[in-house]
């Protein structure tokens, strides 16, 4: 065997207490890795991320959002708002109506026609009358076209003899058909012989204005042909006629309809476009309203607005007032326009009317109360109305946006809660970059508050002006738009301060270019590019 | 705006988050090793009576004229490494002995540049032998290596969020995951000319089975300072091969008949300046394989997109389309698209480069300083070492280093080898502390193996002879 030599068995020694050395280190391993031991911490990322971003071209928009055709571009791009709004209908319905007609006749044999009988075994007698049309109200009716209906007629004969009777309305017609109805009287050794009968009226015209009045009367004939059945003929028996027109409608009627009142119950009408403003000034430079009658009714009809106001959402009111507006001179069409309607169109501008004043107090509601009267003027022979005449009357404003506005506050609550758990965010930065090309500069508020609207906190500064006016030319055209940034800063006890919110408010001010001293023009190819970014650092337990 | 806040919060009992603490060490552990690069072998390279020196510099001549290589234990190395963070650096100890996750500090120990490898290979068969001043060996060698890069902007961004890249881009670009299984066929041949010069060449077939290769990937996300924009941008090519028939294919098929084929060299020089110093200088894997069976390419050319917020227009509009997380989905995807192909690719090996200088005491204790440098496409990896090698006796040799590598300065090594009759037993670890302490290194090494030996050409060590004691003889008997 070979002997080691000391050196060796130093050198190996050593080896042996650095091995030794090596293992004692790692006996303060499992503490370093023992993860029951790992307190927990935040981590906290800081993320920036552009939230929104929209370039907002004001033509471009109005295509997405007005399906209803509320904005108007003109060819030079020129807006204008027209908010139009109908008024009211006044229906027929509710002006003639037309009651059943109800009417018996007993028809006799003269002496003569009673002697023809009983000698020549047969008789034929022909009686004419004129019954009278009854109207509910005092209309004096010419003649009218009927569109549904129906005549009843029933006969009731005393005579012993049988025979027939027919039963003609010489004006009641069908083109050349003449309403006429015959019934056969058999008598069979009992009486009296009770016949009946129906007609359906519809498409017949009754002339009504061949009695001696001119109106409402509707002549009848009545023609009796008796057979001698051998049984005694006396002057005493008679045969009895009774006429029934019932649900009678019609497409057209004539004649003098009389002075009617029109009562319209006072209503309101809401206009969105100011519903949120809450004050400050707006002037529009040539705001107009019209007002549209459209009338079937084959009369004139006046109309008188005991009301007819302008109210603010701050419950102040103005009236409003212009030529020809109140008396409303109604017209109508004439006699050989039925079926037609007239127009009658009153234009309300700064000129001839307060239109201007109305406008620029920012009206949330009109308030209306009209009433009318037809014939004013005196009676008419030559009135018609239809089934579908009607009165509506439209009421559209005009605001071509020329004009300008200084601190003209708009407001909106609306609930709200934080998409995220804002518990979760330490810090936050909101960058707000809006270039902006509108003649409009705008301060903008956001309000948090809870269920009962008491304010927690707000976004932004007091004062701030997050939107600026584009520069604008002498013609109130923007020449160059406007960029803001504006950094808005959530600190953690701000965000602490939003816990609890429920809802908020939104609140912006606005002012036309130069803080609102000079008029200028809405175009729809102004855009606004606006972008909306985060930065935020997180809190994320470990 | 502060970006980074610590702060104690009590833990909560079976939540969530306690279940991912629980598995955070693992997790991290596994996230260190499980990445890889062609690790530096800088105790092998000083163990020259091992014949796998030679793998190190092909100029290094064992003592020995004939060894073998038994099959699959003569050689067998693992190795992980990570440039980037030590566990430690990520989870500290405070005072209590309570654990806390210091992300800052993570970040800062990062490099621009960090990467992440493992490598592995052992031999199937081995020998070599000398005829005269010639010395020739052969080997096959299984090798399989993985290596992750990533840029410290990747993790600082996940960490600190895009808030810290306002206004600048988070360059991405460089990271890459290659990966490869190969095998390799080496004929080795070193010759001394005169008795100061040798060289060393080494010629190799290389079998490629699978590979993951990133050929380019040009990543970065950009943050817009003053709207916050997000413009993301990715210009990148990955090949791979044998990854949709792995495990579907016979294993002759795929130990030998794939059509993946390589070449590589190493060439080695080792120069005796005079009797007590030396110099060396090697470069291996200087080669490449060309992969052609199962072969997938993904790529995706200079995309872009930006984010710039959500068009409210689009939303709100009456017929505008309202599910805007579908429709940026849907540009996402349009935008990067990943194109595939099954184009025939070249993937290069990662040269790597030793120089060293040695100076000897005596034949039995040698000092060497060594610098090793391994080239990734662009990405340089450094490393440097000084060792010192004992001859204890003719049949005990050990090696213990310091080094410097992946950015870590707490690498010491140590290996031996012993000659037990023909049987040749080594072992070496670059970074003993890393087996012991885990949670500090970034490095970890191993290389060992059994070797049969024959025919050692080797001076005997004599042992120091002492100088017997001289003894004064004070007031003592005379003779």
């Amino acid at each position: 065997m070979e002997n080691k030599s000391p050196q060796s068995n130093r050198t190996l020694y050593n080896i042996l207490i650095i091995l030794l050395l090596c293992f004692s280190l790692s006996s303060c391993v499992k503490d370093s890795f023992d993860m029951n031991n790992l307190a927990s911490s935040e981590w906290n990322p800081n993320l920036a991320v552009p939230l929104v971003h929209s370039n907002m071209n004001l033509g471009d928009m109005i295509e997405q959002y007005d399906s209803s055709g509320m904005i108007q571009v003109g060819e030079d791009n020129f807006i204008t708002i027209v908010y139009g709004q109908h008024l009211l209908t006044y229906k027929v319905d509710e002006f003639v109506n037309i009651p059943d007609q109800n009417l018996e006749r007993k028809l006799n044999l003269t002496a003569q026609e009673t002697i023809d009988l009983a000698t020549n075994g047969n008789v034929s007698s022909v009686t004419t009358d004129i019954i009278p049309f009854a109207v509910s109200g005092d209309e004096q009716i010419n003649s009218m076209h009927i569109k549904s209906g129906t005549i009843n007629v029933s006969v009731s004969s005393e005579f012993l003899h049988s025979g027939m009777i027919t039963v003609s309305f010489p004006t009641v017609t069908n083109g050349a058909v003449t309403l006429s109805k015959t019934f056969s009287l058999n008598y069979t050794g009992s009486g009296p012989v009770q016949v009946s009968g129906s007609a359906d009226l519809t498409d017949y015209t009754l002339n009504l204005s061949n009695g001696s009045q001119g109106f409402g009367e509707l002549p009848v004939v009545y023609t009796l042909t008796l057979n001698n059945s051998g049984n005694p003929v006396t002057t005493l028996e008679s045969i009895t006629v009774n006429h029934q027109m019932q649900n009678l409608k019609f497409d057209a009627l004539f004649g003098n309809l009389g002075q009617k009142s029109i009562d319209i119950p006072a209503d309101t009408l809401k206009l969105d476009f100011f519903s949120n403003s809450i004050g400050g000034q707006f002037s529009l430079v040539d705001p107009r309203l019209k007002l549209t009658v459209s009338n079937s009714f084959g009369l004139p009809i006046r109309g008188v607005f005991n009301q007819f106001s302008a109210q603010n959402n701050l419950g102040s009111a103005i009236n409003i007032s212009g030529n020809d507006i109140n008396p409303l001179n109604i017209n109508s069409p004439s006699v050989n326009e039925v079926g037609q309607s007239a127009s009658t169109l009153i234009t309300l501008n700064n000129t001839n009317s307060n239109i201007a004043a109305v406008i620029n107090s920012q009206p949330s509601k009109i308030i209306y109360n009209i009433q009318g009267i037809t014939n004013p003027d005196g009676n008419s022979a030559s009135n018609f109305i239809t089934d579908q005449s009607q009165v509506d009357i439209d009421l559209e404003m005009e605001l071509p946006l020329n004009g300008s506005a200084f601190d003209f506050v708009i407001q909106d609550t609306m609930d709200f809660t934080f998409p995220y758990e804002i518990e979760k965010i330490q810090e936050a930065l909101f960058r707000l970059n809006i270039e902006n090309g509108f003649p409009v500069e705008a301060k903008v508020q956001v309000y948090f508050t809870d269920e009962n609207l008491n304010i927690l906190d707000s976004l932004i500064n007091t004062g701030q002006q997050v939107i600026s006016s584009g520069a604008v030319n002498n013609n109130g055209r923007i020449t160059e738009p406007n960029r803001v940034i504006t950094d808005i800063h959530f600190p953690e006890e701000k965000i602490n301060n939003l816990y609890g919110t429920k809802k908020v408010i939104v609140t912006g001010t606005l002012s036309t270019s130069n803080t609102g001293s000079v008029p200028v023009k809405i175009y729809a190819d102004y855009s606004m590019d606006v972008r909306l970014g985060m930065q935020a650092t997180l809190k994320v337990g470990l | 705006m502060k970006n980074i806040k610590q702060s104690v919060i009590p833990p909560q009992a079976g939540s969530v988050v306690e279940v991912l603490k629980r598995h955070l060490a693992f997790g991290i552990l596994l996230f260190l090793s499980s990445s890889v690069i062609a690790q530096n072998d800088f105790t092998v390279y000083n163990l020259r009576n091992t014949p796998q020196s030679s793998y190190l510099n092909p100029a290094f001549i064992p003592q020995y004229n004939f060894f073998i290589g038994l099959p699959a234990i003569s050689s067998m190395s693992f190795s992980f490494g990570h440039s980037g963070f030590a566990y430690t650096d990520l989870i500290h100890k405070r005072s209590d002995d309570s654990l806390f996750i210091d992300m800052d500090n993570m970040i800062a120990k990062l490099g621009k540049k960090n990467f992440l490898s493992v490598n592995a290979s052992a031999d199937l068969l081995s020998f070599g032998f000398k005829v005269k001043k010639n010395w020739i060996t052969f080997n096959a060698t299984e090798k399989v290596s993985a290596r992750f890069s990533y840029p410290k902007d990747l993790i600082r961004f996940a960490v600190k969020g895009n808030g810290a890249f306002l206004g600048e881009t988070a360059d991405f670009s460089g990271i890459s995951i290659n990966a490869v299984h190969y095998r390799e066929y080496a004929i080795g041949y070193a010759r001394t000319i005169g008795n100061k010069i040798t060289f060393g060449l080494k010629a190799k077939y290389l079998y490629g089975m699978e590979n993951v290769y990133t050929e380019k990937s040009n990543l970065g996300i950009y943050t817009d300072e003053s709207t916050f924009d997000i413009t993301a941008n990715s210009d990148f090519r990955i090949s791979t091969s044998g990854l949709q028939t792995f495990g579907k294919t016979g294993i002759t098929d795929y130990a030998f008949k794939r059509n993946n084929h390589g070449f590589a060299a190493d060439i080695g020089l080792d120069v005796k300046l005079n009797k007590h110093f030396s110099v060396a200088a090697s470069a291996l894997n200087l080669g490449f394989i060309n992969w052609k069976s199962d072969v997938k390419n993904y790529s995706g050319n200079n995309q872009s997109f930006t984010f710039s917020g959500i068009d409210v227009t689009k939303l709100t509009a009456e017929n505008g389309s309202t599910d805007f997380t579908q429709e940026l989905l849907d540009s996402l995807t349009n935008t990067f698209k990943i194109e595939e192909t099954s184009e025939a690719y070249t993937s290069k090996l990662s040269p790597s480069y030793y120089l060293s200088a040695s100076c000897s005491i005596n034949p039995n204790n040698i000092f060497t300083v060594t610098g090793y440098m391994e080239t990734s496409g662009k990405n340089i990896n450094p490393a440097f070492t000084v060792a010192f090698a004992k001859r204890v006796a003719n049949k005990l040799s050990f090696n213990i280093s310091y080094s410097m590598e992946n950015r870590s300065y707490n690498n010491a090594g140590f290996g031996f080898s012993v000659d037990m009759g023909p049987l040749q037993w080594y072992l070496a670890c670059d970074n003993v502390l890393g087996v012991f302490l885990p949670q500090n290194t970034r490095t970890l090494q191993y290389h060992g193996g059994i070797n049969l030996v024959f025919a050692k050409n080797v001076k005997k060590v004599k042992p120091e002879k002492k100088q017997p004691e001289k003894v004064e003889r004070k007031g003592g008997p005379k003779f």
